[in-house]
């Protein structure tokens, strides 16, 4: 999250939330800033009921939630929030550019400043050429644009996304994480929820993952993964000469499996900086020899969010 | 989606509206979703036709020449009366009265339109995240309820009272009887208010079209009957406030003063007390399910 205070936009301290005995978010202690945030977990984590509070719709039993300095529930913290539910039905015989002018038009805006509003926000997410169709009529990708617009209209400083990526196609799913970029480097603080881990690994600055109403872990996915060290870890090498690679390194201490495929080699390590540091040793090592290791390419297989995810959910149950 | 044109942003330095003014766009928007459809228009049509039934009588009693015997016909079989200071100054009153049937039917229709769908399809957060309160919501579905009452009630009951002044000779009518005006008024904003905390807390609980027409219907009909049953079997009057219909009728003519029968001018404070206390107890339970759809959902 963010360094400074002016920057942060959204606060969690020591929030805490019941549903009857049930808790929904145990003190959690967040601080939002500028960029995107990914808010990962997995049904039932706490996401929704985070999203909830963030947006004013529910009041922590402990603690509070500040937009900004206002108090998350206040009306001036409304104002400069924006939100886009998990939800997708509305009135579906409403056309798309209605239902951004009436959702525009309850932040108080006169009636041609909330006109100007929904077109600059239907164009911002690329709805302007089909606005005029009813609700019902629309695909997936364009509802989450829809309520993309509905979301900017105002021009929230905190912009909350339930889920906004569910049911898009790749190709859609690449532009809307491209809104969701450009908004972030706007200035604006965006936290978009997901238990699609790939779908955010592109698009979010900062990661914070939630287990049973906890923050299990939060950082960028960098930070994350090198909390992680202690977890295999799986390197898929391609070299001409992948046996001879392979031979080497199953010496190593930290290497627990080797596969070799043709020209690939695929390493699971238990320490992977050591075995980096001890792979860039073998390969200086051998390079006067007449046959030189060669590696083509390197790349780590489960280095992604969805594999951190997992790791932290192994940890956690 | 565009970098440049209308898709930048651009600073607003000008007067947010307060958040009260939201009320008046959850209001249109749910009157919009209303007569999209067909059947409200077609409900509509049938309860204005009375309307042209009462504008017709006007019609004949200031345009037509015809004996005076025809004319305490005519008035006597639509029990019309023009004149608040005629005792049996009933006439807009009866015609508000006469709707009773096709508002009912047009209230049990549109229940889950306008309220029923929000809670069904979960649409609340989409309001409730806006810079409004959960009031602001309430109020205006409410608002939008009581537009549709008086579409059928009391605004042609204006209108037959501007077109009495207008076939009259003299504009004195207007100001002779305007009397008429806050009675019509103060019976609408009862009959409005009161049917749409109702309606509202009804739909919000029930949200499909047939459990709220049911309901709705058995809580005007069976009750009434009811009341009828009880008062023939003890001889007490007052079981008749079981009949909500028949409370709002009550408690409505307190406006206006005037009253069917003798016995009915002694109930009518009791019935708006138990109006009150009914809808004050629906209110609370809206606005406890608005509440609850933002937990639990």
């Amino acid at each position: 999250m963010s360094t400074t205070n002016t920057e942060i936009a959204l606060t969690f301290d020591g929030v805490t939330r019941f549903y009857g005995p049930v808790i929904g978010l145990g003190d959690v202690t967040l601080r939002f800033g500028p960029g995107v945030t990914g808010l990962l977990g997995t049904n039932g984590a706490g996401k929704s009921t985070l999203l909830k509070l963030a947006s004013g719709r529910l009041r922590p039993t402990q603690g509070c939630v500040r937009i900004g300095d206002f108090d998350a529930t206040s009306l001036a913290a409304k104002r400069l929030l924006g939100y886009c539910p998990e939800i997708n039905k509305f009135y579906e015989e409403m056309t798309g550019r209605e239902f951004v002018r009436t959702m525009t038009r309850l932040y108080g805006y006169s009636w041609s400043e909330t006109r100007q509003r929904t077109e600059a926000a239907l164009d911002r997410v690329g709805m302007l050429d089909r606005a005029d169709r009813a609700l019902g009529g629309y695909s997936h990708g364009m509802r989450q644009r829809i309520k993309l617009a509905q979301a900017v209209a105002h021009e929230p400083r905190v912009l909350l996304l339930d889920e906004p990526l569910t049911g898009i196609d790749p190709a859609g799913r690449r532009e809307v994480n491209q809104l969701i970029r450009d908004l972030a480097d706007e200035g604006r603080t965006v936290v978009v929820s997901s238990h699609l881990l790939v779908e955010l690994e592109q698009s979010a600055d900062h990661l914070v993952m939630l287990q049973r109403g906890r923050v299990q872990a939060e950082g960028t996915l960098a930070e994350l993964r090198r909390r992680l060290d202690d977890q295999p870890l799986t390197i898929r090498i391609e070299s001409p000469q992948a046996r001879r690679l392979a031979a080497i390194c199953v010496a190593g201490p930290e290497v627990a499996q080797v596969d070799v495929r043709g020209d690939a080699v695929t390493i699971r390590t238990t320490d992977a900086p050591q075995f980096f540091v001890a792979l860039n040793e073998l390969i200086a090592a051998h390079s006067q020899e007449t046959e030189p290791l060669v590696v083509e390419r390197m790349e780590t297989l489960d280095a992604g969010a969805e594999a951190v995810f997992d790791y932290l959910q192994r940890g956690a149950t | 989606m565009s970098a440049n044109g209308v898709g930048d942003y651009r600073p607003w330095h000008g007067e947010r509206r307060a958040p009260l003014a939201a009320c008046g766009a959850i209001m249109r928007t749910s009157l919009r979703q209303l007569f999209r459809r067909k059947v409200y228009w077609i409900v509509l049509a049938i309860g204005l036709g009375q309307y042209l039934v009462y504008a017709s009588v006007i019609y004949g009693l200031t345009q037509m020449q015809m004996p005076e015997r025809s004319k305490n016909m005519l008035l006597q079989s639509f029990n019309f009366s023009p004149n608040a200071d005629d005792p049996q100054e009933t006439g807009y009153l009866q015609f508000v009265e006469a709707q009773s049937l096709v508002v009912m039917i047009l209230l049990a229709l549109c229940g889950s339109q306008m309220i029923g769908s929000d809670f069904r399809d979960g649409v609340l957060p989409f309001y409730l995240s806006r810079r409004i309160e959960r009031r602001h919501y309430v109020l205006g579905k409410i608002l939008a309820i009581i537009v549709v009452v008086w579409l059928l009630t009391v605004v042609p009951a204006f209108a037959l009272f501007i077109e009495f002044g207008l076939f009259t000779t003299s504009l004195d009518y207007w100001w002779e009887n305007w009397k008429i005006v806050p009675a019509l008024l103060g019976y609408g904003l009862v009959l409005g208010g009161v049917t749409a905390v109702w309606l509202a807390a009804i739909s919000a609980y029930l949200q499909r079209l047939a459990p709220i027409a049911v309901t709705w219907a058995s809580l005007f009909l069976l009750t009434g009957r009811l009341a009828l049953a009880l008062r023939d079997a003890t001889g007490d009057r007052r079981w008749l406030l079981l009949d909500p219909w028949r409370d709002l009728r009550l408690a409505g003519r307190l406006f206006y003063g005037v009253f069917p029968t003798a016995d009915d001018r002694q109930l009518p404070l009791q019935a708006a007390a138990l109006l009150a206390v009914v809808t004050a107890i629906a209110f609370a339970a809206l606005m406890r399910r608005v509440r609850a759809v933002e937990v639990v959902s």
